[in-house]
């Protein structure tokens, strides 16, 4: 049984290329249809590249993202570039075309003023999901071989439990950073299309404030085809799930 | 007829003593120090004059005079001189010193040295005698009174031959403006020398230095008056009523020794100046003073001051020229700006150029004889037609009462493009300053990736997280493996039941292996009391049966319970049988019986090792 899980987990990893191949394909040709200025078809290709590949890396959302913003769909620009991100948070071109992209939206003062104060954001974003996996992992396998080391000397269990809790206690807080930062990156949407948000999820109900293409919100709720949002100042409302892209 | 070439002669003799003080007399402004003693025998009870005197400048301040051998030295005080030498200008200082002879004998007055300027110069060593009172001749350094010294001293009398008069050429001026100051001695039929040029305490004004004083006779109310005319320039500092004065001049006015006549007439050879030339005379110090004057003070007005005002106060005239206008790009042009007429150079700012199209160095000012000339080299960078802009120089006007501009230029200048393979020579080119741009960048979006990079497999959670949930995997076998290493020793440790249980199987194998050589020599005996031997221990520690009981019958019972098979238990019973035969009733055992008995017992101790937990 034991050996059987094993197995799976190779032939999981190992199957990863398979699909690798197909997807560089698709991300040749893209390149080519975006330097011939051909952004709808380098959008198509890199969107099959998702789907069909099955696929992705930061470079394929910072890609995606070009193109868009090539075409003036802000909204989806930024969005891409935020997917980009999650996966490579310090690179500096997804950086520089982000914040170029972010310029370009509209926005008002409150908004404006509520993102200026995110440090739990850029705490989370420092790391992408799966580097905080691997920092939460190691940090646990250090703590296992502070216990075996600890043991093989035949320290008193006292200073055993001492050091081991102690490396535990980094290692939670780490998992709990991860933790934290999935959160953070499954809350996220974007506007796609400039919309309004509204205190009830519908047409007829009282228009609370104007959501801009390109406004970076946080999903709070599912119902239907809406999604309340919050903006970055706090304020939030009601607006078409397909007014906005999900992270 | 007599009356008047005494007269003559008089003028003649005052201006002999103001001009050439003393045969000694040095070039002008050439530096040297002399000590001069006015007599080589000293009567005792007398006293003589010593004086050093340094030629060429006034620039020390005191001498110390050593010890002398047989005389007290006493410090009469420090006088200046100026005299003019066929023509040419120079001064003196000199520090007196009044020798009194303690007693008789040939003393040596020694070399005095003095440091002026960081170098050292020298005077000669003088001996001087010092006689009995008996033994001095007629005419010597003995005091006597004058006959001339009673009208001399007589003040009025002094005061009507002796006059100084201070004069400004404005009694109102500007702060800063230059006001004309001329101070005059007037002195008539008196012999002074070693005369000071004329002091002022400088307050609310800056005095210029006295220029070289003029000398000149001077009919004052029907008298002819030797004239000294000093001329300088005042310049207030502060606005209001400023006191100029008093004007003070110093001298040494000439005393007949030993002769009692009137030094204001009598005979031809009864004159001062035949007296002076048999050097008959003795020095009075006299102290001339002229009163204060009055000047009011006005302040620039406020209003109207350009924002490039120079700072000058007068009235001036303002010059720039450019040359060549016509030059390959590279070379230098140089810009010359001249200042001149009346005010204060020193406090004029000179007008600066300021033009990225130039490289413009830093300019050479100087300011000599009544106007202040700027030199600028400018070198025009780029081919082309350049204009040196208009230059602009603003000054306050005193006649006018105005602030004045005065502009000058522009001055076009054709620049022509340098030869091939000169562009690195030309002037200070290297030197250039950095003009620093404020730079202006494009904004735009980073070009697209074009490698995509490590590509996952979105869709599939064991694709992402594969190769952490194998390393992990991993680790945590090795991490039991090890944690069961740790309990195993732990157990041992703390659990005899278990060690001996644990060890009792690899002891018996241990054991075995030692019994083969027993086999091949073919010693029955030994090899199956050995092998019984081995089997008991292993029993007793593997399943705990007390050494002793080990009987058949019971051992069965036990091995039965282990689920120990039958067959096995049977034959581990013969073997213990064929045992006791060979041990106890000498029966004869062949090599292979006991090969395969061997055999047997690894095999039993296997199969009780794998079903006794």
């Amino acid at each position: 049984m034991r050996f059987g899980a094993l197995a799976l987990i190779i032939l999981a990893v190992l199957a990863g290329p398979v699909f690798a191949d197909k997807g560089e394909d698709f991300f040749a040709q893209a390149v080519a249809k975006y330097q011939k200025a051909d952004y709808t078809a380098a959008i198509a290709l890199n969107e099959r590249l998702l789907k069909e590949a099955g696929v992705e890396s930061p470079a394929v959302y910072f890609n995606l993202g070009n193109c868009y913003f090539k075409q003036g769909r802000l909204g989806r620009a930024i969005l891409n570039y935020l997917k980009a991100q999650s996966l490579a948070p310090r690179d500096a071109d997804i950086k520089a075309n982000l914040a170029f992209a972010r310029q370009e939206v509209e926005q008002y003062e409150a908004d404006k003023q509520g993102k200026e104060s995110g440090r739990w954001r850029a705490y989370f974003r420092s790391l992408s999901i799966s580097e905080f996996k691997w920092l939460a992992a190691a940090a646990w396998m250090l703590t296992g071989i502070i216990c075996l080391v600890t043991l093989f000397a035949g320290w008193p269990m006292k200073r055993v439990v001492l050091c081991t809790g102690s490396a535990a206690v980094v290692s939670a807080y780490i998992l709990i950073a991860l933790i934290g930062a999935f959160l953070e990156a499954s809350g996220q949407a974007v506007a796609v299309q400039g919309t309004e948000a509204r205190f009830e999820p519908s047409e007829q109900a009282t228009v609370y404030f104007k959501v801009f293409e390109g406004a970076e919100l946080k999903v709070l709720r599912y119902k239907d085809e809406w999604l309340k949002v919050q903006r970055q100042d706090g304020r939030s409302g009601w607006i078409p799930a397909q007014k906005a892209g999900v992270l | 007829m007599t009356r008047i070439y005494t007269t003559y002669l008089r003028s003649a003799f005052l201006a002999v003593v103001f001009l050439l003080t003393t045969a000694f007399s040095v070039v002008a402004e050439d530096i040297s120090f002399e000590t001069v003693i006015d007599t080589d025998r000293v009567v005792m009870g007398a006293s003589a004059q010593l004086t050093l005197t340094l030629h060429g400048t006034q620039d020390l301040a005191q001498v110390v005079l050593p010890p002398l051998d047989g005389f007290e030295a006493r410090f009469v005080g420090p006088s200046t001189q100026i005299k003019v030498v066929n023509g040419e200008y120079s001064t003196a200082k000199s520090f007196n010193y009044m020798l009194i002879p303690l007693k008789e004998g040939k003393y040596t007055i020694p070399a005095i040295a003095v440091q002026v300027k960081g170098q050292e110069y020298q005077s000669r060593p003088l001996i001087v005698e010092v006689v009995p009172a008996a033994a001095a001749p007629a005419g010597t350094a003995a005091p006597a009174a004058s006959p001339a010294a009673a009208p001399l001293d007589d003040t009025q009398a002094i005061r009507e031959r002796v006059q100084m008069t201070v004069a400004l050429a404005s009694t109102a001026s500007y702060v800063y403006e230059e006001v004309p100051l001329v101070i005059k001695l007037y002195v008539r039929e008196l012999p002074i020398q070693d005369i000071t040029l004329p002091q002022i305490n400088p307050e609310g004004f800056i005095l210029s230095e006295f220029s070289r004083p003029k000398q000149y006779q001077e009919d004052v109310q029907g008298k002819m008056f030797e004239v000294v005319e000093f001329n300088a320039l005042l310049t207030p500092t502060r606005e209001g009523d400023i006191s100029v004065g008093p004007a003070v001049i110093t001298g040494s006015l000439l005393i007949k020794n030993n002769e009692k006549r009137n030094p204001f007439g009598g005979g031809v050879f009864d004159d001062e100046f035949f007296a002076g030339f048999f050097n008959s005379y003795q020095k009075k110090p006299i102290t001339i003073t002229a009163r204060p004057l009055s000047l009011k003070v006005k302040s620039l007005p406020a209003e109207e001051k350009p924002a490039d005002f120079s700072g000058g106060v007068g009235l001036f005239t303002f010059d720039v020229t450019a040359s060549p206008l016509k030059v390959k790009a590279g070379d230098p042009v140089t810009l010359r700006m001249t200042v001149s007429g009346t005010g204060d150079l020193k406090a004029v700012k000179m007008p600066a150029l300021k033009d990225e199209r130039f490289k413009i160095y830093d300019p050479q000012i100087k300011a000599v004889a009544g106007q202040k000339t700027l030199e600028q080299v400018v070198v025009p960078l780029t081919p082309g037609t350049a204009q040196i802009p208009a230059i602009n120089f603003s000054y306050f006007d005193t006649a006018a009462g105005k602030y004045t501009t005065l502009s000058r230029g522009p001055f076009t200048v054709e620049v022509l493009p340098m030869d091939k393979g000169q562009e690195f020579q030309a002037v200070g080119f290297a030197d250039r300053p950095i003009s620093l741009l404020k730079e202006k960048f494009g904004q735009d979006i980073v070009f697209v990736k074009d490698h995509p990079g490590r590509l996952v497999n979105k869709a599939s959670w064991w694709g992402r997280n594969g190769w952490l949930l194998l390393v992990m995997t991993l680790y945590l076998n090795v991490w039991g493996l090890f944690y069961g290493i740790y309990l195993y020793r732990r157990k041992l440790v703390t659990d005899p039941g278990f060690a001996r249980r644990s060890a009792a199987f690899s002891q018996a194998r241990k054991e075995m292996s030692e019994l083969k050589p027993l086999i091949l020599e073919g010693g029955a005996r030994e090899f199956y009391a050995r092998l019984v031997k081995v089997l008991n221990s292993y029993l007793e520690h593997r399943i705990n049966i007390l050494p002793g009981n080990t009987d058949l019958t019971a051992l069965e019972t036990i091995l039965l319970e282990r689920k120990v098979p039958a067959d096995k238990i049977a034959h581990l019973k013969d073997i213990f049988v064929l045992a006791e035969r060979a041990c106890f009733a000498s029966v004869s055992v062949s090599v292979p019986e006991m090969q395969r008995c061997f055999f047997d017992m690894e095999d039993i101790l296997d199969d009780i090792e794998r079903r006794v937990k």
